[in-house]
């Protein structure tokens, strides 16, 4: 299987919010156009 | 994804949302539509979109994609799709994520910001009358496409779904006065 890219991005209230501080479970990314 | 969010949590996976949209543009959208989870933004698709290979060069955005990342730090199960219909049923990453066998989580309800909603915006008002458009729209073409009519079937039991999830928010479909994202 391959790693997971690790990355930190600002939610929606602007706090930073990294990959690396959620592994104590799974993580469904859900990617998505936005901008409609 | 957001009416099966305790589905998820209880099988060991949280939840959250990638896309090119701004901050304010985020903060808008969760508190429209109250979701469960956080929007995370990637503008530029540097950090997320473009490492777990969903980028969309022509028009500068992500691909729709599901990827499950599971506690061992590797992808558990990707879908990357061509276009918004193009992509997973909530239940079958349900299945993807059951199949970890994974400890309950929990996902705290996101931290709201301050909203600044895209121009184009859409007023949560008008969604329902836009899904029956679509959904009318895809019968329409299934019985001029006979290739299509499989694809036209998936397409009208998603837009029925949205149609009910938009029925039970606290804010969709007759439940509230017109609401303004602005």
């Amino acid at each position: 299987m391959t790693d997971a890219p690790g990355f930190a991005l600002p939610d929606q209230s602007g706090a930073r919010w990294t990959l690396a501080d959620h592994l104590d479970a799974a993580t469904v990314l859900v990617f998505y156009r936005g901008d409609w | 994804m957001a009416q099966q969010h305790h589905l998820f949590t209880a099988a060991g996976a949280r939840l959250i949302g990638i896309s090119v949209d701004s901050v304010g543009q985020n903060a808008a959208m969760v508190d429209k539509l109250g979701l469960p989870f956080p929007l995370l933004s990637d503008p530029g698709g540097e950090q997320a979109i473009k490492a777990y290979d969903c980028w969309n060069a022509e028009p500068q955005i992500a691909h729709p994609a599901v990827e499950i990342v599971a506690p061992t730090g590797t992808v558990a199960f990707r879908q990357v799709g061509s276009d918004f219909a193009d992509r997973p049923t909530e239940d079958e990453v349900l299945i993807e994520v059951q199949r970890l066998n994974l400890p309950a989580t929990t996902q705290e309800a996101p931290h709201p910001g301050a909203a600044h909603p895209g121009e184009r915006a859409f007023d949560l008002s008008l969604l329902p009358a836009y899904l029956r458009g679509a959904k009318f729209a895809a019968t329409a073409l299934s019985m001029r496409v006979p290739e299509a009519v499989e694809q036209a079937e998936v397409l009208k039991a998603e837009y029925e779904r949205y149609l009910t999830a938009l029925q039970a928010h606290p804010r969709g479909a007759g439940n509230a006065g017109p609401e303004r994202a602005t």
